[in-house]
């Protein structure tokens, strides 16, 4: 194992400082994952034991939840120590096993730091509340003697809390918490506050950390007569973060979370001197508002209301997380839309949220799902992937808060989901036995040996995906056909130009059929890639086929057996064309095209399929 | 439509040839379903024939076969029995058991008052509107919903707060029948109300007011007086005093409009009254709030222009020189509309009127009252439930005052009272109405709500928050016009068009 500066000094691997341009995030928690030593809970072992299973997804980089020492009140966002690896989930070696074994495999790994808030059980407000008022350690923390202070901030745990002050008996004061009341907010305008947070940076950036995901970043600065969040001394101090991260640990990432509109996450790249990437969070509803109403206006209308980033910044895009899908950057009509087509169930709802996994949001359906993760993948900016939503996992809405997306990782019909060795009662939240979704048919192993499986569908989306540069580097040039159900970009960066173009899946047997295309224009070779139900074949030869570049408006698909002629021809105009008052493709000669590798055609148009012509 | 599926069926009489609630539930190849409530009473023989005979409008379908002879289904609010039986259910507060759930009828207190106790009213013919109107006697009116939801409807909801609250301007609520699903919120089908007796609505009143007025305008024209419009924004207005030539020409309909302000007034008072429920305690405007009311009107204003630009060239004439010319203004719409964000409103959002306009005022001759606080029919219910700023009723009072003076000046052109070439000098007198009626109705609310924290502290908020919800309904009546009737467009583009001139509505 290399050395602790050998680590601090060159991170993972590679010489790109912008690796997370062209990165794909999976988002983990080690406790879900993977149970090594039969306690119930997942470990680093396990993690790293499952290690290969990661690379061969096709992610790049692994995103940890928080895995310090807390009373896990809040799913380990407590923290109640910051340089140390909480029992459960093993020791720090284990922690230095992972990192080693996964910048091994070529995986960068992305870690929390929860700048905002600490657990009220570690030692630095234990101190706090103990030291006499106006003191170095009081001051870590934000203290009032009457709970009126900053009246205009709003309370992000609606459901749970009722006033951003609690009131603590020790110390005979109020303090401050943004979030739960368990949760006190640190006093960053106490500098001992900010050089604590740098020596944690230190500490884990020396490991070899190749990102910080900072959690709560708005929220750290506390002004009467300002909602609190998104201050100019938040930016501030971020601008020193980068600069002290930069000047020793190079090549490392800062991704903000910041559930703000798209003007204000965007300040967060300040001029490319503060975080590299940000969460695009206005823009993860919309998706699914899209969807829903068949129409991208709402994508569009985001897209445009985002404000150009620098060159070196990068936005961070994802359908779902481990918090409720969060529906505060939604007017109030679209939430009541939200909730009533995604959420009827109102135990689905918390916190101006729904807490339900991806598949049970889609409802299960193949086509949804594929055209989410396309969309997921095509739009400017690194998609971050929840673990569990590659295999359709389902979720819990009776368990509380938002653990019912958080339940252990399927992996096998055996016991516990092959998640754990440990009598099923001992685990740390019950895996998914909801019909839909249970895990004797929802896990790995079932899907691993179907080639037509979710799984293997998101590998190859993600292989098709690191294959372009342009997905994660290139410009955006939406195009707009007239049939709103469409969504078309051109991605470009350098010599070649993308297109991504989906139709919306609707029921009506039209011209709309449900397929994606992934094409790029001549200047290359022409190719495409079809994806609405790739055969293994077609899989495999998908970078070699070929087939003529198809215009925008029509929503044709050259069959397999036709790409060799096609090829020698290169025809201008689709071979195929929908004939008005027919019910098939017809090809020139009127002869009608079955095409024999879609079995789902079969079932579409009710008829056996035949060899094509 | 892809399917129609009868989801539940309560008999409300016992015995096979009774009458039942229906709920069906219509699926369509796009867009959600909906639930439609549907009352039948199946009727055989000569009954059918009669019914077939008096009311062929009201069969629903044929019965055929069985062992009577053949019959037919039909609406059952056509027949006084079913509306008796509907009467007396809420009157005992029955609950009737279906397949899936029950019906929950509930009697207010001021039922008995309101019947006499010993015989029930005979029901009328029922008036078809968006709901089905069955009026009992002259004193009851039984509001059935057709298109029904989870969820309380706000008539209800608003009608019992009005009506705990002895708010004498609107029609008291006396029972409801409501349908209870196993699980969920329940389901409104129908709002037993007190009949308002009425000579107008305030659009009919409105109307007349304006036949006269333009007759006048005329004879002032003819002798060379110009037509009083008056410069300045929607509050500017407010604290001038009309000229002596609008108040000759339209004193009693200022006295109208003013008494109409008063109880737009009365009644956000009461609805902002009530701050221990939190189904109606008021909230104060947030930032985040704003933002997403900025969001909403932005998208709407891109989509729709969006939509008329695409639609442009199938325009009517008359209209697309107009539409180029609105087309032009949507990048100060977007800056006027940008100001919400820029400037920090301190007002409350409260349960409002959601639909308010000149149909739903009714005017018994001394006073008004104010009807149907079940919201935007089109919209779904919980949107209709969310609170909003009260400006927004305000607007779409100032507004209607706007649609009232281009349909009285059409209607004069089309019965021949106003030729073509004088209908263009009497538009600015059409606008002096407007606009004189406008800030009547808006000096006597924000004299009636002085004392309301619902109200922005400043007058430049309340300028922009009006401003903006005038905007807003202008430019969805444009979309819903460019769906329909794109004859309708002028109306409403014409609005949008003075608006961002800065001269008003």
């Amino acid at each position: 194992m290399t050395t602790r500066a050998g680590r601090a000094a060159a991170g993972s691997q590679g010489t790109d400082p912008t690796w997370y341009r062209d990165a794909i995030i999976y988002e983990v928690h080690v406790r879900s994952f993977a149970d090594s030593d039969g306690d119930g809970v997942g470990d680093f072992r396990g993690l790293t034991q499952k290690l290969p299973y990661l690379a061969a997804l096709g992610i790049t980089a692994v995103w940890l939840l928080p895995f310090y020492p807390s009373p896990l009140r809040d799913d380990g966002y407590d923290i109640a120590d910051y340089t140390a690896v909480h029992p459960q989930y093993g020791t720090l070696r284990d922690f230095e096993t992972f990192l080693h074994e996964a910048h091994r495999r070529g995986l960068r790994v992305i870690t929390e730091l929860v700048l905002n808030h600490t657990s009220n059980q570690h030692p630095w407000f234990q101190r706090a509340r103990r030291a006499p008022a106006g003191s170095r350690w009081r001051d870590f923390y934000v203290w009032s003697d009457t709970p009126d202070r900053y009246a205009e901030a709003r309370i992000i745990f609606k459901d749970f809390e009722t006033s951003n002050w609690a009131w603590d008996p020790v110390a005979r004061a109020y303090y401050w918490h943004r979030f739960y009341s368990h949760q006190p907010d640190l006093n960053y305008d106490n500098p001992a506050v900010r050089r604590a947070i740098l020596r944690v940076v230190d500490f884990w950036c020396a490991l070899g950390v190749d990102g910080l995901r900072l959690d709560a970043v708005p929220y750290l600065y506390e002004r009467d007569g300002t909602p609190c969040e998104n201050l100019p001394e938040t930016h501030a101090f971020l601008k020193d973060l980068r600069r002290y991260v930069d000047a020793r640990y190079p090549h490392r990432m800062l991704l903000a979370e910041a559930n703000q509109w798209p003007e204000d996450a965007a300040t967060y790249f300040g001029q490319g001197d503060e975080c590299h990437m940000a969460f695009h969070f206005p823009l993860m509803p919309r998706l699914f508002m899209a969807m829903r109403m068949e129409d991208r206006f709402p994508i569009v209308d985001i897209l445009d209301q985002t404000p150009p980033i620098p060159e070196t910044c990068q936005w961070a895009l994802f359908l779902r997380n481990h918090d409720e899908l969060t529906l505060e950057m939604v007017t109030d009509e679209e939430r009541d839309y939200m909730y009533r087509v995604y959420a009827s169930d109102p135990q689905a709802r918390l916190h101006l949220g729904i807490r339900r996994r991806l598949a049970p949001l889609l409802g299960n359906s193949h086509r949804r799902i594929e055209l989410m993760y396309g969309l997921l993948c095509s739009l400017p900016g690194t998609p971050v992937l929840y673990y569990g939503d590659e295999i359709g996992m389902g979720d819990n809405v009776h368990l509380g808060d938002r653990n019912g997306v958080r339940t252990p990782m399927q992996w096998s019909p055996d016991r516990n989901a092959g998640f754990s060795r440990c009598n099923p009662q001992q685990l740390y939240l019950p895996v998914v036995v909801d019909p839909e979704y249970h895990y004797e048919a929802v896990n790995v192993e079932a899907q691993e040996q179907n080639p037509h499986s979710r799984l293997w569908w998101v590998r190859r989306l993600l292989a098709l995906r690191r294959q372009h540069r342009a997905f994660g580097r290139g410009t955006l040039e939406l195009v707009m056909p007239e049939n709103k159900r469409t969504r078309r970009s051109w991605r470009s960066c350098g010599a070649g130009r993308t297109n991504a173009s989906w139709w919306w899946p609707t029921s009506r047997a039209s011209s709309s059929t449900p397929r994606s295309r992934w094409s790029r224009s001549p200047g290359g070779s022409p190719w495409s890639y079809s994806a609405a139900r790739p055969s293994p074949r077609s899989a495999r030869s998908a970078t070699r086929s070929r087939s003529a570049r198809t215009r925008s408006t029509g929503s044709s698909c050259a069959p397999p057996g036709r790409r060799r002629r096609l090829r020698a021809r290169r025809p201008r105009c689709r071979p195929w064309r929908w004939a008005p008052g027919r019910t098939s493709w017809r090809g020139r000669r009127g002869r009608r095209w079955r095409p024999p590798w879609r079995a789902s055609c079969r079932a579409v148009r009710g008829a056996p399929a035949r060899r094509a012509r | 439509m892809k399917a129609v599926r009868i989801t539940e069926a309560v008999p409300l009489a016992r015995g096979a040839l009774g009458s039942a609630l229906l709920l069906a539930r219509a699926e369509y190849t796009e867009g959600e379903p909906d639930v439609y409530h549907l009352p039948v009473r199946a009727a055989v023989g000569d009954e059918a024939t009669r019914l077939a005979g008096a009311v062929p409008e009201a069969v629903v379908a044929r019965v055929v076969g069985g062992a009577d002879a053949d019959g037919v289904l039909a609406d059952a609010l056509y027949d006084p029995g079913t509306c008796r039986a509907l009467l007396e259910a809420i009157a005992g507060r029955r609950r009737l058991r279906g397949v899936a759930g029950t019906v929950v009828c509930w009697r207010g207190r001021g039922f008995q008052a309101w019947t006499d106790g010993a015989n029930a009213p005979d029901p009328g013919a029922p008036i078809e509107r968006h709901n089905t109107l069955v009026p009992f006697g002259g004193r009851l009116m039984l509001k059935v919903f057709r298109r029904v939801e989870p969820g309380v409807n706000p008539d209800l909801e608003l009608g019992r707060l009005l009506t705990h609250r002895g708010f004498p301007h609107a029609p008291a609520v006396l029972g409801a029948i409501e349908y209870q699903a196993r699980n969920g919120e329940p389901t409104t089908l129908a709002v037993l109300q007190a009949f308002v007796p009425h000579q107008d609505d305030g659009w009919s009143q409105a109307l007349h007011a304006l036949d006269d007025y333009l007759d006048r305008a005329l004879a002032k024209r003819a002798q060379g007086i110009a037509a009083p419009l008056p410069a300045g924004g929607l509050l500017d207005l407010v604290d001038q005093e009309p000229p002596a030539l609008v108040l000759e020409l339209m004193a009693p309909y200022l006295e109208t409009a003013r008494l109409l302000g008063q109880r737009t007034a009365d009644l956000h008072m009461v609805l902002a009254s009530e701050p221990d429920d939190p189904r109606f305690a008021p909230e104060a405007f947030t930032p985040l709030y704003q933002r997403s009311l900025y969001q909403s009107m932005r998208s709407l204003t891109r989509s729709v222009f969006q939509g008329l630009r695409v639609r442009l060239g199938s325009l009517p004439e008359e209209v697309r020189a107009l539409a180029r010319r609105v087309l032009e203004t949507e990048p100060e719409i977007q800056r006027r509309l940008r100001g919400l964000l820029e400037r920090r409103v301190t007002a409350q959002r409260i349960r409002c009127h959601g639909d308010y306009h000149l149909h739903q005022v009714l005017s018994t001759g001394k006073d008004v009252v104010l009807i149907d606080f079940e919201g935007a029919p089109a919209r779904p219910l919980g949107e209709r439930r969310l609170k909003r700023s009260p400006l927004r009723d305000v607007a779409g009072m100032l507004w209607s005052f706007h649609h009232a003076a281009c349909a009285a000046l059409a209607a004069a052109q089309d019965r021949g009272r106003v030729r073509p070439e004088e209908a263009v000098a009497l538009d600015p007198w059409a606008r002096a109405w407007q606009r004189w009626a406008q800030a009547a109705f808006l000096r006597a609310y924000l004299a009636g709500a002085a004392r309301a924290r619902f109200l922005p502290r400043t007058r430049a908020e309340s300028a922009l928050l009006l401003e903006a919800f005038l905007l807003e309904r202008a430019i969805s009546e444009v979309g819903e016009a460019l769906g329909e009737q794109p004859t309708r467009l002028r109306v409403p583009l014409d609005g949008i068009a003075h608006l961002v001139a800065g001269d008003g509505a």
